[in-house]
């Protein structure tokens, strides 16, 4: 399987170190996943839009893998959230949207973990079978997810932040 | 003294930790883990 989707720089809101990814489990299915042979990448995408070419959506350059797990297992109950800790902390600059990759070379049949998706209006997924598959289906749906870690505020200096709350921005 | 407190952990400590949650739960996903 080979997965992409973006999120918008305005649904970030800001500079972010992704620590973990996270999917809602959905009530079908299995309670727990295992897949094999799975990485996650992270980086930038140019366009709120993708291609059904999975590369001609990266930013040159800012592809990054982020996790690489020979097994990955995933266990939620139903409507619980998942978070994947990343291996390798991803360093997003608020300038972009974000562009997620999702491979796993095989799944363990008995399993299957389902989660939530939502309907965002725009081909914001692409999705193949096979992780060496050049280009994918697009789809307007995408999955729902949770990124975790920190926000830099912005910096500013102890006498500017001052100014913030004195009227006419002195003492 | 609270406010200058309060101020200076803004200058200090100049990160948060956030929780980011994009999109919503409308439909189950068709396959596995994630898929459209």
């Amino acid at each position: 399987m080979r997965y992409q989707l973006v999120v918008l720089d305005d649904e970030i809101g800001g500079s972010m170190t992704v620590q973990s990814i996270a999917w809602q489990r959905a009530p079908a299915g299995a309670s727990q996943g295992m897949y094999y042979v799975a990485k996650i990448y992270m980086g930038l995408c140019a366009s709120d839009a993708l291609s059904a070419t999975f590369e001609d959506n990266w930013v040159p350059g800012s592809k990054t893998l982020v996790l690489d797990a020979d097994t990955l297992s995933l266990s939620a109950a139903a409507n619980e959230w998942e978070p994947v800790p990343l291996d390798v902390p991803f360093e997003y600059d608020g300038t972009g949207n974000l562009l997620v990759e999702v491979q796993w070379a095989a799944a363990n049949p008995a399993y299957s973990f389902y989660t939530w998706k939502w309907e965002t209006g725009a081909a914001r997924s692409v999705k193949a079978g096979s992780v060496s598959s050049p280009t994918g289906i697009l789809s307007t749906q995408m999955s729902e997810l949770m990124l975790t870690g920190t926000m830099a505020l912005e910096a500013d200096t102890f006498a500017g932040i001052k100014t913030l709350f004195v009227p006419g921005g002195s003492e | 003294m609270k406010l200058a407190t309060l101020l200076l952990a803004m200058v200090v400590l100049p990160v948060l930790a956030a929780d980011v949650t994009v999109g919503s739960a409308q439909t189950q996903s068709s396959d596995p883990w994630c898929g459209s």
